[in-house]
């Protein structure tokens, strides 16, 4: 049984995956910074500013656990690639069209030197006015499979290495306060036949740590990750199932008495949903998991989207979910007890 | 034995490129003012390696997103949305062949001929390949909707008569003298090469230089050996991908004892660790005493060298040249 926390959350409780977009002008701030127009200390002021924004722009949409957007981070393993030892960049290669990637090589054994992401969840809790913030970070098994492997003898070797060091991370990120990680692991399932001991390797991260942890997997196949829903060491699944238009519901089935954070808009198209097909997607994912076990989000991170489609879609979001809420409600259901 | 170094296959856009690319797409320079940059590119690219003395290189592929794009445009073909290709961290678009393929004329030789002239190199044009997917690979990647094509053979079968066959009477007739297939799909453990082998030998018909068909990601002892039995007698040489597995050397005997040539992609380029020239040496040495009916041995890369930052694709490509 997962153990209740000392938290109350209103019944079907909405977040984010975590990236949103950069406000225009920080990204000009960025540009600015980077040809040397403007020094590191504006630049970090600006961050903040932004955080400052797109959290109340997510509690303005009713999201219930918000997250800092991202701001910070350029990319999902680059930022974390920059911030361990050990690592060396060579310069981009490119993922799709002309999308790039700077994507690391691990040189050198790698070494936890500081905390990675203590700083964005102090600033994040700071500004937040919910009672549960969402932190994410990327996990093990992604940074080793995004990355060039100069230096360790196997993948193996290097996603455990890896694991170890994130699992450092997440203690510290408890010991600072934080009540809920999100381990993002968008190439988990990518090599199937990696997935016996990925599962293990990625479980590492979890080792001691008595706080909310849920782990974010997307653009995957789900039939081969809910096979080890069980074996992964983790309360929440978050999953896109917008994108698939609500197919492979099945594979829920199989949960247990886990949590699915359940994605209801997609966010590689600019339709917004009405909160009508939110809630009918709603209600087909609750005759299959018990509505205290499921959590509202998005697919993913919303980044990739223009701002204000990307506030539009949280908002119908919200609005979907408050349409069962209310049927529940009738009920005598409101409430839930986070557990972690 | 004769030992020579190859190229094949995408390279990294420089930052150059990417930029002029994203300016373009954003409408702030024109098309031929993004043509000029990609014939710049190419003329680095061609002017860098043919200094070294590699057998044969390609066009370093700048102009393609992906190893079906823009040929599907070329063929009226519409895309799906991205999908992973292999079990890289890298996407393409998938064809959706709703309708039979329509190409009218060959347009990548002739692109790629009009560069060539534009930029001075039109001597050079018999050491550049043309690439292009190979059926298998087309097929796997594709999607068949509606009643376009009865079978994956049925399309392949008309890539090849209208795609292919065209492209290649047409490279020969400008001057080229190679032609590279790509078939990443014959590593898997998914397909039969048998399926294929009467296609191969079709474009063989029509091509009188040399076809190559890299086949990468992986090996498939199975699919590689019935290959180089077949297609002994022919213009076509196998690229192997001897990088991504560790392969027993009396497999790779056994399987390539039928044929007279072959490519061995011993370089990694999904890897930026460099390889040492004392190991490319030592396995250099190994393959001459085992593979003793190769007559021509191609040393080159395992797959695209396009997986690599381009610092590191250039670095091994010096690495390479020290065995032309
Ligand atoms: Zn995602």
């Amino acid at each position: 049984m997962l153990k209740e926390m000392n938290i109350e959350l209103p019944i079907l409780p909405t977040t984010v995956i975590g990236s949103y977009p950069r406000p225009k002008w920080l990204r000009h701030m960025i540009r600015l910074y980077k040809a040397g127009r403007i020094d590191e200390k504006t630049l970090q002021e600006s961050f903040d500013d932004a955080v400052i924004a797109v959290v109340k722009e997510q509690e303005d949409a009713g999201i219930d656990i918000p997250s800092d957007g991202e701001m910070r981070r350029d990319e999902m393993v680059e930022y974390f690639a920059q911030r361990i030892k050990g690592f060396r960049f060579y310069g981009p290669v490119r993922v799709w069209g002309n999308n790039f990637f700077n994507k690391p090589a691990v040189v050198d054994k790698l070494v936890y030197e500081k905390p990675i992401v203590i700083d964005e969840y102090m600033f994040l809790r700071k500004v937040s006015r919910r009672p549960v913030v969402k932190v994410t970070i990327t996990g093990p098994y992604t940074i080793a499979d995004w990355s060039f492997n100069e230096y360790y003898s196997s993948k193996q070797e290097l996603v455990y290495e890896l694991a170890k060091i994130i699992n450092r991370e997440i203690l510290e990120l408890e010991k600072a306060g934080a009540k809920f990680v999100q381990v993002d692991e968008p190439a988990l399932t990518t090599h199937p036949e990696e997935m016996e001991w990925a599962v293990e390797a990625v479980n590492e991260v979890t080792k001691g740590v008595n706080i909310k942890l849920g782990i974010h997997v997307c653009y995957s196949n789900y039939e081969i990750l809910s096979k080890y829903f069980d074996k992964l060491n983790f309360s929440q699944f978050a999953l896109e199932f917008a994108n698939r238009s609500f197919r492979d519901l099945h594979i829920l089935k199989r949960l247990g008495d886990k949590e699915i954070g359940f994605g209801v808009v997609d966010v590689h198209s600019r339709r917004i949903e009405t909160p009508e097909e939110v809630a009918q997607a709603i209600r087909k994912v609750m005759e299959i998991v018990d509505v205290e076990r499921i959590y509202i989000n998005p697919d993913c991170g919303l980044k990739l989207l223009p701002r204000e489609i990307a506030k539009a879609k949280m908002e119908v979001m919200v609005r979907g979910v408050n349409i069962i809420r209310e049927e529940l409600r009738r009920k005598g259901v409101e409430k839930i007890i986070m557990r972690r | 034995m004769k030992i020579m170094s190859i190229l094949y296959g995408s390279m990294p856009r420089s930052r150059r490129l990417a930029r002029a690319l994203s300016r373009y797409y954003s409408q702030k320079i024109s098309l031929e003012a993004l043509d000029e940059i990609y014939r710049k590119e190419l003329k680095r690219y061609i002017d860098f390696t043919l200094t070294y003395n590699f057998f044969r290189i390609s066009d370093g592929m700048f102009r393609w997103d992906d190893l079906f794009n823009p040929l599907a445009e070329y063929m009226k073909i519409p895309v799906n949305g991205l999908k992973r290709f292999y079990d890289n961290n890298f996407f393409f678009r998938q064809p959706v062949f709703k309708e039979k393929i329509r190409y009218e004329t060959p347009v990548i030789s002739e692109i790629l001929t009009k560069d060539l002239k534009l930029i001075g190199s039109l001597d050079r044009i018999n050491r550049i390949s043309i690439s292009l997917p190979g059926p298998a690979t087309l097929v796997a990647n594709s999607l068949i909707e509606g009643s376009s094509y009865t079978s994956t053979n049925d399309l392949a079968r008309d890539y090849i008569e209208k795609v292919v066959l065209k492209e290649a009477e047409n490279a020969y007739k400008q001057g080229f003298r190679h032609i590279d297939l790509h078939e990443p799909e014959l590593a898997s453990e998914n397909v039969k090469a048998d399926d294929y082998i009467d296609l191969y030998k079709r474009v063989s018909e029509y091509f009188r230089g040399f076809i190559w068909i890299p086949i990468y990601f992986g090996y498939n002892s199975r699919n590689i050996k019935i290959l180089a039995e077949e297609l002994r007698d022919t213009n076509i040489i196998l690229i192997i991908d001897l990088a991504t597995k560790n392969i027993d050397i009396e497999k790779l005997r056994n399987d390539l004892s039928k044929t007279k040539a072959v490519g061995v992609g011993l370089i990694n380029s999904r890897n930026t660790k460099m390889e040492k020239i004392a190991y490319i040496r030592e396995y250099v040495a190994t393959l001459e005493k085992t593979l003793s009916n190769i007559e021509d041995l191609y040393l080159t890369h395992n797959t695209n060298l396009e997986f690599l930052p381009e610092k590191v694709a250039y670095k091994k490509i010096r690495l390479l040249s020290k065995f032309t």
